[in-house]
Parts: C-alpha cells; structure tokens; sequence
C-alpha cells in the first residue's frame, strides 16, 4: 500500500484552514444571536367601557372612541347610554364590580363617590399639574380635586327676545345692565288682562339654584371654612337681597308669576320676554324653537351696578370622565389611555361634546377656536366665564332646598326673613349629614 | 293537634299523597315556582330588614348594626310622617272616589245592547298606556296659566285653580288622575260581577215589583260584595305604593303637600344614599301593605257576608 506523507507545510496548511472554518462557524453562530430581533408580542385586545346618559352626546364619546380605535387597533371603546335611572345602576354596579372603565360625572354623585375611593385618580405623568392648570385655566382643580377631568362650564346668562323689547318701545341692542334698568325694562315688557292676571310674562326663571346668582353679585357666600370645617353661611343680607328680589318680582313689578311654564316653554313659545338661566336652555332653544331663536339676544346677567363686581353670577362645572374602580387592570390602564388621548389630542371631539351642552369649552386652545369666538352665544360664555363663581358642590338635598325655599315664600307666602332662617338651619342640618361635603 | 294533623294531610291530599306519580309531577312544576318567589321576592323583603337595622349606605361596603335606630329616625322625621298621612289620604280618597265612580259606570254600562266591548275598550285605555306618557300630558292639561282646565274655567268665568303649584290643590289633582286612570278597570271588574249574578234573582224580585234601585241595592250590590272588597282592598294596596305620577309630576312638592312613601324611600336611597333609612321606610310600607294584604284574604273566606 502506498502512502503518502504529509509535510509540515500541507499539515499547517490544512490546519489553517480548518481553524479559520471552525472561527468562520463560530463567528456565524454569534452574528445569528446579534442579528436575531425579539418580536414584541401582538398587544391583547382590550374594551374600554363608558357609561353616561343623553344619547346624542354619548355618540359623540363614541365617535371619539372610533377616533382612537384607529391609534390603538386593539383598544375597543365601546360607549352605553342611560337615559333612566342611570345613577342607580352606576352606584350600585360600580362596589360589585360590574361596572364600567369611564363615566361621565355629575357634581351631585361625584363627590360622595370619591369620598368612598371609587374613582382613581388621574395620573399624574399623563396630566401633571401644571398641564391641567394650563390647558384648563377656567376649572376650579382645587375644589374638584384630580379625579375628574372637567367638559366645560354652564355660566349664567340674560335671554331677552328682541322683537318684543322692540314692540314695548325698547332699544334690542341695549340690554338692561344693572338691575334698575332691568326692573323697568321687564315691567314694559309684561302683559295682563283687565283682571291683572299675567297674560305674558317679563321675567321667567331658571328654578335651579335661582338665589345664588343675584347672592354672588351682591358680594355674598352660601358657605364659610372654619378650619378643615364647612359651615353654613346661608342667612346673610346679599341672601336676603336676592330673595326680596324675586319677592319684588312677582309682587312690586308684578313681572314674573310661579303659575308661567317652565322658562325653556314660557320663551320658547312667547310668554315670557326674558330670563336669567343656565346656558343650557340656549341648546333647546335652538332645536325645539328655532322660530323664536331667531328672535333672542343674548348678553350678561343685569347685575347691581351694572358691572360683575364681584361677579355676574353662578357658574357650574359640568364634569367629563372619570375613571372608576373594580375593573380588570390592564382595562382601566386602557381606560386612562383614552382619557389621556381625549383630553390631550382630541380638540374636536372635546368642542363637540361641550357645545352640544351649550357650555363654554374646558380647553384652553377651544376657547379661542373660531367656532366658539365666532358664535354670539359662546362667545359670550367665554366672556362671563371667569367672572362667574362655581360653588363646586351641588348635592340633590341642598337642590331640593332650594326649591322648598321657593315654595315657601310663594305658596305658603312666608317671609323673606323666616325663609332665610330655615334655609340656613336646613343647610346646616345637610352638612351635620355628610350630605354637603365639598362646597367651595 | 288533630286538627293540625287533619290540615296536614289535607295539603299533601291537595297532591293525592307524595308517591304518585302524577302529583310528583305536580310538584315538579309547583317547586320552580316556589324557588323563584323565594329567590326574587321574599329574600329581597328579608334582606330589605336586615339592611333597615343597619347604618348602610349606597357606596359603602361595610355597615354595622344599629337595631331600630333607622326606624326611630324616621318616625321622628316630619316629612317621612307626612308621607305617610299623605299617602293614606291618597289611598283613601282613590279608591272610595274610583270604586264609586267604577260602580256607576258598570250598571250604566252593562245593560247597553250594543256599543258595550267598544265602551269598556275606551275606558279600559288608560290601564295600557304608558304612565310617563299620561303624567306629561296631565302635566300640561294642569298647567296653571295656560292649561286645559283653567283654560276651560276661564271659558266659564270659573277662577283658574293652582292645580300643581299650590299646597291645597296638589295631591287632590294627583287624586283625580289616578281616578280617571283607574275607573275604568274598576268598571270592568264589576260588569264581570253583574253578569256572573243568576238572573232569576231580579227576574223574581221584578215580578214582586222592585224597582231597579231597589233591584240594585238589594239584590245586585250584596251579591257583588266579594268582588266589591276585592278590588277595594287592592285599590288601596295599588295606591300606597304610588311613585310614578308623584315623581313625575311633583316630586313631593309644593312643601311636601304630595310627598308619599316611595317618594322617600327613593330620596333616601338614591339621593342622599342612605340605604338603611330607605330600608326601613320600605318595610314600613311592606308591614302596611301585609296588613291591607292579611284583611282582604280574610275578608274573602267562605263564611262572610256582608
């Protein structure tokens, strides 16, 4: 058998060449795991829950949650509307854990549900302080707290129909301006039959919280802090005057009687030729009266002196989302990743929400959009907005009292001192109650 | 102790003794009833007075007891007091106003020869429409300025009344609603009730000469007794549990004049959240009703007559 021999040079050779191979192979193996990327995994899906009530103001929740769906495909909003006993099922689902990821709030339940721990806070990297401040000058985040983002806000504002200032030989493009003015302007505008029975009202009143309005533009305040302490502070001359202002009303201008329809009918069909109300009624106006709408201007409150000194009245914050407890983690961090989208990036959707209300956008940037400055209505809301007082806390007892202290001085014909004086022991008696907690 | 052992085994008779299989079939069909109303209706009344002796409240999870605290409380409260006097007159008035009218209403009814199904649709209607719907036009018909009724009064030089904006006139207009709305089923009710009378009786009593009066008070009406006691009794248990046209209409005002029982129990439970309190004031009508309840079974018995 022949054999060959190798020499030291083919052996080095070949050794080389398999040491190179062997470092080629390693080398490969190394550059495999280097290259080699982790491929996130596929985002679960997700659904995020809304409940609130009014059907065409939800649907625009829901348009806002489609908006999203298309940033975050695997978040699913899915919104529900109420229109009864919308409360009820909220306050009892949300403890037993059925309830939803978001809700929209109202002052009266919204306190009561955070003194019990059922609504998380915002968070404070996705709306930090000085965001909130900024981007929401006109909210009361003091008052409110951080568990709640607001909507917008109901100032009060001075209805009058043109038409009918022009047939009592009054000037439509002034408005009375201080409350003189305003008593003369109403008692030209009233009339009755040869009996003195009202065939047509001056004056109709929004009959929510009516005393507050003229209370505030007389300097005066329904509560006192006495250390962390509420207390009552309801019997006190500016309430006294804007009682005897309704008083004087029905009975020395004989321009305003309780027996007229609700305000939003009494204008929308001609019985009543002005009213001081909640923006609100702007909207049902508009819609169920556009006849008599086209007749309606719009200015500020008539106040004592003319000017909002201190204020033209009461504002009210109407409350957005909140996201509540008793939900599954990775859906409420959905949750506030919606808020966050809505109340950060979503303008439209936020303007659409607040004007479908008639309230005076809660974003900074929507109140100077065009379509808020470029409407007489809103524009005006803007312009009232920071000299209206918000009072923060409504609960439905202190709400209901008001209406009892109506009936009081015009059913039982009370006076307006014994009126007062049970108004500040019932409101005392509330807070004793827990049932007013964070009136501002 | 016979006696209990005689009612014992006349109920198991009732099923021809346990071991057939007929009657265990009966019993098959018996028993999901009795589970659903012990289920939904008679834990839900336990319950309901477990909470009244407690402090709970809507949004807490945890209460205590605090015995008849609850019940001390309400019945030291002037409007759950006044509720309870408004209620009782609303009740009262409904049902003698209803029943009365219901009465008229039949024997004018029943002897028409032609247009009787289409009257007693017409006065039937207001038992199947909607209450909302009939609280929001009566809301309007009582409008005190520009109503229907005053408007009618005005027509015939009548001072308008301040139906629903004054302590005296509004809970009798909630009243006359609710008689308008029930009179009609009443009326039905008692038709029934003549035509299920032998006619023999008045045949008899018009060949001894009675008039129709006579024939109606003394042969019609205490034949009719059962049927009159049923539907008073159940009139006046519909009506203390009225809520809807209250709610609706006046939501207990002015100054309490219509505030009734359920009113209360909803302000307590959803307004002001106070569970316990709303509890006790359930039971409160739970016991009033039971009584009303216990009244009219026994008034239904064989051996009574009026």
């Amino acid at each position: 058998m022949a054999t060959q021999n190798v020499n030291r040079r083919d052996f080095l050779k070949v050794a080389a060449l398999a040491g190179i191979g062997v470092g080629l192979a390693a080398c490969k193996g190394k550059v495999t795991e280097e290259v080699a990327v982790e491929v996130p995994p596929t985002p679960e899906p997700v659904t995020v829950t809304v409940w609130g009530w009014w059907q065409d103001r939800m649907n625009l929740f829901q348009q806002a949650g489609d908006r999203y769906k298309q940033k975050q495909p695997n978040v699913t909003v899915t919104v529900s509307s109420f229109d009864q006993d919308f409360w009820q099922k909220v306050l009892a689902a949300v403890p037993a854990g059925t309830g939803p990821t978001l809700c929209k709030m109202i002052t009266a339940n919204y306190f009561k549900m955070r003194s019990e721990n059922m609504v998380i806070e915002l968070d404070p990297v996705a709306f930090p302080d000085s965001f909130l401040k900024e981007k929401f000058p006109n909210h009361n985040w003091q008052g409110y707290g951080r568990f709640v983002m607001p909507e917008g806000e109901q100032t009060v504002i001075f209805t009058y129909n043109k038409k009918m200032m022009e047939e009592a030989g009054l000037d439509p493009n002034k408005p009375p301006k201080t409350w003189d003015e305003f008593f003369q302007a109403t008692q030209k505008m009233t009339k009755a039959d040869a009996n003195g029975t009202l065939t047509m009202e001056g004056f109709a009143y929004d009959d929510w919280l009516p005393f507050h309005n003229l209370c505030f533009q007389k300097g005066g305040q329904i509560i006192k802090h006495e250390g962390d302490n509420l207390v009552a502070n309801f019997n006190t001359p500016e309430m006294e005057a804007a009682m005897q202002f309704f008083v004087d009303l029905a009975q020395k201008y004989k321009v305003w009687d309780k027996a007229f329809p609700y305000f939003t009918d009494a204008i929308g069909n001609r019985q009543a030729a002005t009213c001081i109300h909640e923006a609100w009624g702007h909207g049902v106006w508009k819609s169920d009266f556009p006849e008599v709408y086209a007749e309606l201007g719009f200015d500020v409150p008539p106040t004592p002196t003319g000017e909002a000194s201190p204020y033209y009245g009461r504002k009210n914050m109407v409350l957005g989302l909140a996201t509540l407890i008793n939900r599954p983690e990775n859906e409420t961090s959905a949750g506030q990743n919606f808020q966050e989208y809505f109340y950060k990036e979503d303008l439209e959707g936020q303007l659409a929400v607040s004007s479908i209300s008639g309230l005076v956008p809660a974003h900074a940037e929507n109140l100077v959009n065009s379509k808020v400055t470029g409407d007489p209505f809103f524009a005006l809301g803007v312009k009232i907005s920071p000299k209206c007082y918000d009072i923060v806390e409504i609960s439905g007892p202190f709400s209901d009292l008001q209406y009892t202290l109506m009936d009081m001085l015009f059913v039982d014909k009370k006076s307006v001192k014994e009126t007062l004086a049970f108004g500040q022991s019932e409101m005392e008696k509330q807070i004793t109650a827990g049932d007013i907690t964070a009136m501002y | 102790m016979t006696s209990l052992i005689l009612r014992t085994k006349s109920f198991f008779n009732l099923f021809g003794g346990i071991n057939g299989p007929k009657k265990r079939m009966t019993l098959f069909i018996v028993v999901p009833a009795i589970i659903y109303y012990l289920i939904l209706r008679y834990y839900p009344v336990f319950q309901t007075m477990i909470l009244s002796l407690t402090d709970a409240k809507l949004l807490k999870k945890e209460y205590q007891f605090v015995g008849f605290e609850n019940y001390a409380f309400i019945f030291k409260d002037p409007p759950f007091v006044k509720a309870i006097l408004n209620t009782t007159m609303y009740a009262l008035a409904t049902t003698l106003f209803t029943v009365v009218l219901a009465l008229i209403l039949a024997f004018l009814l029943n002897p028409l020869p032609y247009g009787n199904n289409f009257m007693r649709l017409l006065f039937y209607l207001p038992m199947i429409t909607s209450g909302i719907a009939i609280a929001t036009i009566w809301l309007w018909l009582y409008q005190a300025r520009f109503g229907l009724f005053n408007q009618v009064l005005g027509y015939y030089g009548i001072t308008p009344v301040p139906w629903l904006i004054s302590k005296e006139w509004a809970l009798p207009s909630l009243i006359i609603m609710a008689i308008w709305g029930g009179v009609g089923y009443d009326a039905i009710i008692f038709i029934a009730g003549i035509r299920g009378i032998p006619t023999e009786y008045n045949e008899a009593a018009k060949i001894d000469g009675a008039t129709d009066w006579q024939m109606a008070l003394y042969i019609t009406l205490p034949l009719m007794s059962r049927v009159i006691v049923f539907i008073v009794v159940t009139s006046i248990i519909g009506s203390f549990q009225v809520f809807q046209q209250v709610f609706l209409m006046t939501r207990g005002g002015p100054l309490d004049s219509t505030r009734v029982i359920s009113l209360s129990i909803y302000d307590y439970a959803f307004s002001r959240l106070k569970i316990g309190v709303s509890a006790s004031m359930a039971f409160v009508l739970f016991i009033i009703v039971g009584v009303l309840t216990v009244i009219q079974l026994r008034m239904q018995r064989e051996d009574w007559e009026l």
